[in-house]
């Protein structure tokens, strides 16, 4: 690994570790609502993904704010969405959720679990047809991939050889429910095996993320049809803020919390020589000073107008026919 | 009681009092539901009877219909009715429609619990009240429970019930506290008068009972008037004997709703009253319902969306100005 | 610097939060990220963390105490080191909760003024229009002779109905005594003599609504019954003045007699008797109708003059509470109507009343009423005594 990718690497995961805490205190303290799901512990399948996926379109599921900021969006404005302010990515009205942002392909923020998967799947279809050569990403959970649409999308992804990545995110449990009460295996690549190839990875490891999703990116930019990463990984926090994730055992969260991709990497650049420590101490500062500014930036702004609440809804042009 | 501690007695007791029962859906089990419904249950009667299932909607209630046609008598339990539409495949084109299709031979004794409505914050696709929906399929019961009396009673009758029962519950209710008054002959399909009047009947139901009950103070002394509030408890069938009841005293209507306005609930039970009994009404009906859009995350917006005590207050006192009040 | 931990929401149902049990002590040393306590939601047992660094400064919340969410639990005095510069200054909104608009609506003022939009000429809702078919009234016709209101409702036929059936007088009968029109079926116009010859057959009541007055007046005089009372009987020397009203006289006397019996001036409150400096006393006026316990207040401070006045000017006057609060003792004079002695109930908290009679020979008969409570037996003798003599001696007048 570049030296310069590795500290991209750790500034972006720190970015998003650090967005989610701060996320969290201003849930506690009112600032935020509804449901928030955190990122914590899962930063490196975000932010090696979006490394190596740097073009097409992504697709992906609620827990997405650290994949927003890996993917280039402002963390101000996800802050500012978060708080309800207008001046958020979606004008307030999606909330933590919805992001979305069509400038960076980034196409939600769904929260319908596996609903995406099928949108994904046309969109490939169609970068297909229009001859693009980034195809799609998308990202779903454990808890997806026992969906219907999850298994539709595997079966019309590989007939139709879409250029799609599959990428699944397995933290082991769907809400409160262990993917092993609801599913055969834990080993989620088994259900993709037959339809293309698949890849199980150490998910809490941001450079063999980074490494698979790029051999993924070459296999389907080359018109070899979809491909599968199951990527092992774990949220530390309950699944959203009204859940205290009491259900796992305290050895359970120790074991994964050992294997902190923040903490990991850093240990590993400058055992390895690739990052001088300092680079760190002024990363991580970098990084507080980023958060300050976000949540003053969402602090200070504007609550929405009380029309924005009928705009939207329609087109422009179907606004003014439709009453 | 809690709300939601009316709805786990009554499927506890039906649990406990035929083996048959049984209760399928997303964390129900060993979570106890992510609204603490099914909370007691899984130690209690265990894994075969107490089943956690995988997201899978359509599954969920494809499968009880199996589990029914087999001669169990299950609860599928949604986790809000923004995921149902998931399983409405299911519920429309098998659920509802066996025993017809079947000639009456075909008997799927199922109850669908699922909680809707705007909770707070929880945006575009996790706020909506489908009530619209099911109320237009027939071979569907909709019940709906706005307290914990009707949610332990109704509970209760429509797990007995023969037929497929979609049992729609309130996100906001579960964790208040209520007044739980017990029953003698309870009817499931009975609206409750929750107070009596004289000049205005309102209807409503689930939650917006509670901002009707609010607004009500305001509205009798500003017309001066005495106003009744019909809660229907059950959408279909329609009780539309206690609302005949209710007009032909009053000779006013409105229906205060949650749901969008355009296609509601509540454009059913006004074309019912216009139909049935337009010459009993001295003003023509009001219906206060949610604005035509997806709901908002922001709380501003999102209260701007949905009726608010103090919107239908406004509301009814404008109307009752201007229709003779 | 001090930063506060709140009872957090953790979910978009929760209202209030119950404190488990703390997981720190007062004094620990904290890191960010550290659970400092377990609280209840309405949904699960919840741990709260710190966002800072620091020392426990104070809990706030005892373990067991349920509080609403975004109450402060506790507060940690944070290091002060380069991080706190990196804190964000918080506005004290982010803390305090959320206003949400106020569940009880507020009378909507907009809408007193609104006024019924017009509709077209000739509409009536439809419950009108089917009872005005059930009695042949012609809408129409009605509304172009504009004896209808538009749109009609049903009341307004129903007031035509009666009109068509019952003279006016007749009508103002039937509200006046509440008597359901349908008791009459004639094939005439039915006059008020046959209404009153049908309320005088069934001897029906004329009701009258009380007044607030009235219900006031009952109230006191039902509480001033259940009073421990004692009467005490007397005749005074009285010289009539010109150009003074005998109450005007009365009131000075007894104000200043007042002044050195201090049990006149009590009041019974709770445990105490409290006694106020001043002579205030309640007098009756009647007013139309009404009756009023109008208190004349710092007797001993006014002259016989300004009395005099007051007693002119509250004739006419609108009374606020204070007019009708504040007084210890009471007077009543229904001398001036040739009563020759009478007794009178004590008004609200007074310690007693005086019932004067007419004034006859320079002498006038008065009946006090006592509450035994506050003045005994001996105390009221005393305090009659010393009236006697200042009613018939000459220096005040
Ligand atoms: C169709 C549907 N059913 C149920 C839900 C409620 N729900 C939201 S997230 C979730 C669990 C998803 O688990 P997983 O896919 O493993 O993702 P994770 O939260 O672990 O990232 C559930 C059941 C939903 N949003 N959509
Ligand atoms: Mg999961």
């Amino acid at each position: 690994m570049h030296s310069a990718r590795v500290e991209k690497f750790y500034y972006l995961m720190k970015l998003g570790r650090e967005f989610e805490l701060a996320a969290k205190e201003q849930y506690m303290q009112g600032n935020i609502a509804g449901f928030l799901h955190l990122d914590i512990g899962q930063e490196a399948c975000s932010v090696g993904s979006m490394q190596a996926f740097d073009k097409g379109d992504v697709f992906t599921h609620y827990r997405e704010h650290v994949l927003a900021i890996a993917r280039g969006m402002d963390p101000k404005l996800i802050m500012a969405e978060l708080f309800g302010k207008v001046t958020g990515v979606s004008k307030g009205k999606g909330g933590s959720m919805h992001l979305f942002e069509p400038n960076l392909n980034f196409y939600g923020g769904d929260a319908i679990v596996a609903g995406h998967l099928p949108i994904a799947v046309g969109c490939a279809y169609a970068r297909k047809i229009q001859g693009e050569k980034a195809g799609v990403f998308a990202i779903f959970g454990d808890g997806a991939s026992n969906a219907g649409a999850f298994f539709e999308s595997i079966n019309i992804a590989a007939a139709w050889k879409l250029p799609l990545i599959f990428f699944c995110e397995n933290n082991y449990y769907a809400i409160g429910t262990r993917i092993g009460w609801v599913s055969p295996f834990e080993e989620l690549y088994n259900k993709a095996r037959n339809f293309m190839p698949t890849k199980r990875i150490d998910g809490m490891d941001v450079c063999e993320v980074y490494k698979a999703v790029t051999q993924a990116k070459e296999y389907i930019e080359n018109g070899l049809g979809p491909y599968f990463i199951e990527a092992e990984t774990y949220r530390y926090e309950g699944h959203s803020m009204s859940d205290n994730g009491k259900y796992r055992s305290e050895e359970e969260i120790e074991i994964f919390k050992s294997r902190d991709p923040i903490i990991n990497l850093k240990k590993r650049a400058i055992a390895e020589g690739l990052v001088t420590p300092e680079y760190f101490d002024e990363a991580d500062q970098k990084v507080q000073k980023v958060i300050q500014e976000a949540i003053e930036f969402a602090l200070n702004s504007p609550e929405p107008p009380i029309n924005e609440l009928y705009e939207d809804v329609y087109c422009k042009e179907c606004t003014n026919v439709i009453p | 009681m809690l709300y939601r501690e009316a709805l786990n007695n009554a499927i506890d007791e039906m649990m406990a009092a035929d083996e048959s029962v049984v209760i399928l859906g997303e964390d129900v089990g060993r979570y106890g539901g992510s609204y603490r419904v099914s909370e007691g249950l899984f130690a209690k009667y265990g894994a075969k009877r107490v089943i956690d299932t995988p997201i899978a909607e359509l599954s969920i209630v494809g499968n009880a219909i199996g589990m029914a046609i087999a001669g169990l008598r299950p609860i599928a339990e949604i986790m809000t009715v923004n995921f149902s539409l998931l399983a409405l495949d299911q519920i429309i084109n098998h659920a509802a429609k066996f025993r017809y299709m079947s000639g009456g031979k075909m008997t799927i004794p199922l109850t669908i619990r699922m909680p809707g409505g705007v909770s707070k914050q929880l945006a575009a696709q996790h706020s909506e009240s489908y009530e619209t929906i099911y109320t237009a399929i027939p071979g569907l019961i909709v019940l709906a429970a706005s307290n914990a009396t009707y949610a332990y009673y109704g509970l209760k009758a429509a797990i007995a019930l023969n037929d497929p029962v979609i049992f729609l519950e309130h996100e906001l209710l579960y964790p208040m506290k209520m007044e739980f008054k017990p029953q003698e002959n309870f009817d499931p399909f009975k609206a409750e008068i929750v107070k009596e009047g004289k000049d205005l009947t309102i209807i409503t139901y689930l939650k917006m009972r509670y901002d009707v009950l609010q607004a009500i103070p305001t509205i009798e002394q500003t017309l001066n008037i005495t106003v009744e509030v019909v809660d229907l408890n059950s959408l279909r069938p329609l009780d539309m004997s206690t609302i005949t009841q209710s007009i032909q005293k009053t000779k006013r209507v409105a229906i205060v709703e949650e749901d969008h306005k355009t296609g509601g609930y509540g454009a059913e039970v006004i074309a019912r009253i216009s139909e049935e009994l337009f010459y009993e009404l001295d003003a023509p009906p009001l219906r206060i319902a949610g604005q035509d859009v997806p709901i908002p995350y922001n709380r501003t917006l999102e209260l701007a969306s949905i009726p608010t005590p103090k919107k239908i207050a406004q509301k009814i006192i404008q109307w009752g100005r201007e229709n003779g009040l | 610097m001090d930063y506060k931990i709140v009872m957090p929401v953790l979910s978009d149902t929760m209202q209030k939060g119950k404190l488990i049990r703390w997981r720190v002590h007062e004094g620990d040393r904290v890191h960010k990220g550290d659970v400092i306590a377990e609280v209840e939601s309405d949904k699960a047992i919840m741990e709260v963390q710190t966002f800072q660094d620091g020392i426990v400064k104070k809990l706030l919340v005892k373990e067991g105490e349920e509080v609403p969410i975004q109450t402060p639990i506790a507060i940690i005095e944070t290091d002060t080191n380069k991080k706190e510069a990196l804190k964000p200054q918080q506005p004290q909104t982010s803390i305090s909760p959320k206003e949400e608009p106020s569940t009880v609506p507020p009378v909507i003022q907009e809408l007193l003024t609104t006024s019924p939009h017009p509709l077209p000429q000739g509409e009536a809702s439809a419950a009108a229009k089917k009872r005005a078919a059930e009695l042949g009234i012609d809408i129409q016709k009605l509304h172009s002779q504009k004896q209808l209101p538009t749109p009609a409702h049903l009341h307004d036929i129903e007031e035509i109905a009666l009109k068509r059936y019952f003279t006016p007088k007749a009508l103002k009968l039937l509200q006046d005594y509440n008597i359901d029109p349908k008791t009459f079926r004639k094939n005439h116009k039915i006059t008020d003599q046959e209404v009153m010859s049908y309320i005088k057959e069934h001897n029906i009541p004329y009701s009258v609504p009380l007044s607030a007055n009235r219900k006031a007046v009952i109230q006191t005089v039902e509480y001033a019954a259940k009073k421990p009372i004692y009467f005490v009987f007397e005749t005074f020397v009285l010289k009539k003045v010109p150009n003074y009203k005998i109450t005007a006289i009365l009131l000075k006397k007894l104000g200043d007699v007042m002044q050195k019996h201090p049990l006149t001036r009590a009041k019974l409150e709770q445990e105490y008797l409290k006694i106020y400096p001043h002579s205030n006393i309640s007098v009756a006026v009647a007013k139309g109708e009404e009756l009023y316990m109008v208190v004349c207040k710092n007797i001993e401070e006014k002259s016989l003059e300004e009395i005099n006045i007051w007693l002119q000017e509250i004739k006419d006057k609108t009374y606020i509470p204070q007019d009708l609060l504040g007084s210890t003792f009471g007077i009543s004079n229904l001398g001036m109507f040739g009563i020759e002695r009478f007794s009178a109930m004590i008004n609200k908290d007074d310690v007693g009343i005086a019932a004067f009679g007419a004034l006859q020979d320079n002498t006038i008969a008065v009946t006090f009423t006592f509450d035994h409570r506050i003045l005994n037996g001996l105390d009221a003798a005393k305090f009659i005594q010393d009236c006697k003599k200042a009613f018939q001696g000459e220096e005040n007048v």
